[in-house]
């Protein structure tokens, strides 16, 4: 099963090291962008959702947008800079660069997954609010982490037998 | 081209993250993430993820010598003369105590460790650094409660805790990394978070309570908090009958700081004093970490003895799954202290006026005696230059012009000396007015090691070739040292030497060798009293290191800040720091990446405030206290309670803050003072 880029807000401080670490990786231009909403006291790091079915890919004329296993990229070669990718997205995604005159996202950091390296967001994130891995594994995570909080109440109203913790593993 | 990966300390704050720096022939490209380093598994928070400051063109490159046209190049060879000559000039004609030095928690401990010693072998113990400014009051209070000045157990331990107080601090923005790998991943287990301050900062938002108090009232809510604990019978008896000194004498204090008395002196209401105190008692194992926000006033050190008295109510002391004290703000201020960069201080923690401890120092110099008369602090140091009674000053690494509290009065100061040489990587602030300017290698452009706010030390490898003729700190201390005739003092040549001399002088780092620590990924905690030895995860397990061996209660008062508002300054200034600005944004100001996103400062402003004095967000306005003035942008939020005003000082900012001293420790009252703010535009 393939991996996928996997946000959670509620442990996000803002800190902004994934646009820094994005950047520097990506000459300059940074895919991913923490939003700050004060009124809430939250931010969310948000960047392409790499859709399964993904409306950039099915407008574009040229191809140049393309999904894979792992996600969606473009190939600049084909890109004819025609903004219909940026339309069709329901997120805001694609950016066009003027000076290039193409389309540019998130590539899930294609040159370092290549070295066996997570993506720099991933990489960096203190939090780890941004984690690249397999849709089972997070569901389970967090079935072990609900799990492991419901312990540890009952450990602290001190009524624990070790028969519940037995079944709850 | 080949790229080279050469593992380092990150050089900002005093969580210790382990990185690669990238080169290519010796010059910096970029970084790469050390997962296996144990302290930060390979994150990082923005500021190290860009660190092309290296590579800036401002970096120094020659020595420079102060001339009528301006700063003149100089060889190494005659800046070397002339930094000798000079201090000789004023040791000779005014005494030892007419020279200054400051060293620098940006530097390894060899190099400030040798910086000190030449300081007392010249015959002053006027050496400090910039812990006067932050931890000074921890260290003191810490040392004098528990018997160790340094954090009780480990990051690891704060993870493993039940509940955390965070108290005057806001890791989210200064420790992201501790925030993330300990702070929230202990959360996610289901561990409680209580955050204590004036504003609701970042670490605030992931709080399960916060407790919102007026800045200068911590010793007060403290106080309720025991007096809850106590009254309601919510303590470690156990702890407090076998471990603890002073019980019958707390009682005597806090009782009168009812939760119902205190809300009107801090501002929190009593039921969440009430419920701060049930939560926080809820379990033996829990943390209490604190920064600047209870350090930074003129009861800073009283506000430690506070915070660590309510942490032995509540047992959380010598045993993992606790941890209690101060979170340091560089990646070597813990190291600088513990070399002895300190005014009242040896290396190790000897007392200046303690007899027997300052002999063995002197006999492992080789010197007869060693001065006995405590030195002076950080901010003394300006104040007597003001008044021409410190002549020459040898700044290693700081930025005092824009870090000290009431900064214009530290120009003033600097005005005054004969002689003033700062050795640094980049034209300062404070270089800017020296006599003489020694370009100094970054931290990858030279080894040594780091001691994290853990006690954890580890080796920072050279990474690139130093710009120019920039040369490390360390040799040029020794060459210096030797241009004074003290060759027979300083008979190294690498840091290894000098950690090898650290380990026979410092009982806690004998078994911190050089060979180890090169060898150990996340290097050794100290204290490590042999080379066989791991080094010390948890203090205080037997016993405190206190002469009873006992946890000493020193019981304390509420007391108003040194200056309040009234009618002409009716505001409450405070600062507080951004996660991609440091300190005096040297570095940080010179790294594209970080610097672009954190451009300039921006003053918190609750939106009722605002309103009253008409100005919105994004208005430029004019701050005045009665030291100075200061423009700087609004952003309005209710983050901050109405009539505090809260300023990142990365940017300038001290020319307002108070410079009123901590009687114990000298530690200036930065995170409270009056103010007024003025629309400009009429």
């Amino acid at each position: 099963m393939a991996k996928i880029l996997y946000i959670d807000p509620k442990y996000c401080i803002a800190c902004r090291a994934c646009e820094v670490a994005c950047e520097r990786e990506h000459e300059g231009l940074n895919h991913i962008e923490v939003y700050v909403v004060e009124e809430a006291k939250a931010s969310i790091p948000y960047t392409c959702r790499h859709c399964e079915s993904a409306p950039c890919v099915a407008v574009c004329p040229t191809k140049a947008l393309y999904r894979t296993d792992s996600g969606v990229f473009v190939n600049y070669l084909r890109c004819i800079g025609c903004r219909q990718c940026i339309v069709a997205c329901p997120f805001g995604i694609p950016k066009f660069i003027e000076s290039l005159k193409v389309v540019v996202k998130c590539d899930l950091c294609r040159h370092r997954l290549m070295k066996n390296y997570m993506p720099a967001c991933v990489s960096t994130c203190p939090t780890g609010a941004i984690s690249y891995v397999e849709e089972a594994e997070i569901a389970k995570l967090k079935r072990v982490a609900e799990v492991t909080k419901i312990i540890e109440a009952i450990k602290a109203s001190k009524t624990l037998t070790s028969g519940v913790v037995a079944h709850a593993h | 081209m080949v790229e080279k990966l050469t593992p380092v300390i990150c050089p900002y704050c005093g969580v210790g993250c382990g990185l690669y720096i990238k080169s290519v022939n010796g010059r910096y490209a970029g970084i790469e993430y050390n997962y296996d380093h144990p302290v930060n598994k390979g994150s990082l928070c923005p500021k190290p993820n860009d660190l092309s400051f290296l590579n800036s063109p401002d970096r120094l490159r020659t020595p420079l010598k102060r001339s009528e046209s301006g700063f003149k190049e100089i060889s190494w060879n005659e800046a070397i003369k002339e930094v000798a000559s000079r201090l000789k000039e004023v040791l000779n004609k005014y005494g030892p105590n007419a020279l200054g030095f400051i060293a620098s928690a940006k530097c390894f401990n060899e190099e400030n460790y040798l910086m000190q010693k030449m300081a007392r072998i010249l015959g002053t113990n006027n050496v400090d650094h910039c812990a006067r400014l932050c931890h000074a009051p921890t260290l003191a209070a810490m040392g004098r409660v528990t018997g160790v000045s340094a954090l009780t157990a480990s990051f690891e331990d704060v993870s493993n805790s039940e509940v955390i107080v965070i108290w005057g601090s806001n890791p989210a923005e200064t420790y992201p990394v501790l925030m993330g790998r300990y702070i929230l991943s202990a959360r996610k287990r289901g561990a409680k978070l209580v955050v204590v301050g004036p504003a609701r900062n970042r670490t605030a938002w992931h709080a399960d309570l916060f407790l919102q108090l007026k800045p200068g009232t911590d010793i007060a809510l403290a106080n309720a908090l025991m007096n809850v604990i106590v009254n309601e019978g919510l303590y470690d008896r156990e702890f407090v009958e076998k471990r603890v000194e002073g019980f019958d004498k707390l009682i005597g204090v806090i009782s009168k700081y009812t939760p119902e008395a205190v809300e009107g002196i801090c501002g929190v209401p009593s039921f969440l004093i009430r419920q701060a105190a049930y939560t926080m008692a809820s379990t033996r194992r829990g943390s209490l970490l604190w920064s600047m926000g209870v350090t930074q006033h003129i009861v800073g050190f009283r506000n430690v003895i506070a915070l660590a008295t309510l942490a032995a109510l509540l047992g959380w002391y010598g045993k993992p799954g606790t941890c209690v004290g101060g979170l340091r703000g560089q990646n070597n201020v813990q190291g600088a202290c513990d070399m002895g960069a300190l005014a009242e201080f040896l290396p190790g923690y000897v007392k200046v006026t303690d007899d027997s401890g300052r002999a063995r120092i002197a006999s492992l110099w080789g010197v007869k005696e060693l001065p006995s008369e405590v030195g002076l602090t950080l901010p003394c140091i300006f104040r007597e230059a003001e008044v021409g009674k410190i002549k020459a000053l040898y700044v290693m690494g700081e930025n005092p012009v824009i870090s000290e509290p009431n900064s214009n009065h530290v120009v003033d100061g600097i005005k005054k000396l004969e002689f003033l040489v700062v050795q640094d990587i980049f034209m300062t602030e404070t270089a800017r007015l020296a006599d003489i300017v020694l370009p100094a290698a970054a931290w990858a452009e030279k080894e040594g090691s780091f001691t994290n706010s853990e006690r954890r030390v580890q080796w920072s490898f050279r990474a690139l070739d130093p710009p120019g003729e920039a040369r490390p700190d360390l040799a040029i201390l020794i060459s210096i040292a030797r241009e004074l005739g003290l060759e027979r003092y300083f008979p190294y040549s690498t840091a290894e030497e000098v950690l090898s001399e650290i380990n026979n002088v410092i009982p806690s780092y004998a078994g911190i060798t050089p060979d180890r620590l090169k060898k150990v990924v996340g290097g050794i905690l100290w204290p490590c009293y042999s080379v066989d030895s791991e080094g010390v995860r948890v203090l205080h397990t037997e016993g405190f290191r206190t002469p009873s061996g006992k946890f000493m209660i020193i019981p304390v008062e509420h007391q108003p800040p040194a200056e309040l508002p009234d009618d002409e300054y009716p505001l409450i200034l405070t600062t507080h720091r951004v996660v991609g600005a440091f300190h005096t944004n040297t570095m940080t100001g010179r790294a594209r990446l970080v610097a672009k996103r954190w451009p300039e400062a921006e003053a918190l402003i609750h939106p009722a405030t605002a309103r009253r004095y008409g100005v919105g967000d994004g208005e430029v306005v004019k701050l005045v206290t009665r030291r100075g003035e200061y423009l700087v942008k609004v952003h309005t939020t209710d983050d901050v309670l109405e009539d505090v005003i809260s300023v990142p000082w990365h940017w300038g900012a001290n020319v307002l803050t108070n410079n009123a001293l901590d009687p114990e420790t000298m530690t200036p009252e930065a995170k409270v003072c009056a103010c007024k703010l003025v629309k400009l535009g009429g």
